[in-house]
């Protein structure tokens, strides 16, 4: 799943280590998450986008929606 | 009480039930022999130190129910296939010890060889997602 989550932090001027607390996770989860390794629960999904202060679909593509468009 | 974190707190409850462990081992090993107890007394202590043993995969699930989604994840996952590792060695040496005459595996030995299991599990799959 595409998303955005590096540059909306680095953006922010946040490290790995502050967005983990700002989450409730662990640096690890945040590394997963950037690497695509980790695709986040709705729950986590809504924290992110609350941190940014964006809607989901802004940090990460919904890929169902862009193969409707196709 | 001063606050730390899961990790910390996940060390120091192992190490508290591995104290536990080594004080029911001792504890059972010299009652057993100095008491010489029979019926329900007998089963206890036989037994005791077992139970610390329970305690450390209580502290494991506890532990995994505490921290984040990833990590769960990827611990649930290493635990699931020790589990199934071992399930599958101990058969396969059930059927090995039956029928091929292999020398007799103690059920003392499928706690150690669970988390060898989940040590190697863990490096593999370490690997794995590190090149996925």
């Amino acid at each position: 799943m595409k998303q955005y989550l590096r540059e909306l932090r680095t953006e922010k001027g946040l490290t790995q280590a502050d967005l983990a607390t700002q989450l409730g996770v662990s640096r690890q989860a945040v590394i997963a998450l950037e690497t695509d390794k980790h695709i986040p629960s709705l729950d986590l999904a809504y924290k992110i986008s609350a941190v940014f202060d964006q809607p989901i679909e802004a940090i990460f593509e919904n890929p169902y929606r862009l193969k409707q468009a196709s | 009480m001063p606050s730390y974190s899961v990790n910390t707190r996940y060390t120091i409850g192992m190490a508290v039930w591995m104290v536990l462990y080594a004080g029911a081992l001792v504890g059972s090993i010299t009652l057993l022999k100095n008491l010489h107890p029979t019926g329900p007394l007998l089963y206890f202590l036989a037994v005791l130190p077992a139970l610390p043993i329970g305690g450390t995969i209580w502290h494991v699930q506890r532990h995994i129910e505490l921290v984040d989604e990833y990590v769960r994840g990827m611990l649930t996952k290493r635990f699931i296939y020790a589990t199934g590792m071992t399930l599958f060695i101990c058969t396969a040496y059930g059927f090995l010890e039956s029928n091929a005459g292999l020398p007799h595996f103690s059920l003392y030995l499928v706690y150690p060889l669970f988390w060898t299991m989940f040590g190697l599990i863990s490096a593999i799959l370490g690997v794995v997602e590190k090149n996925a």
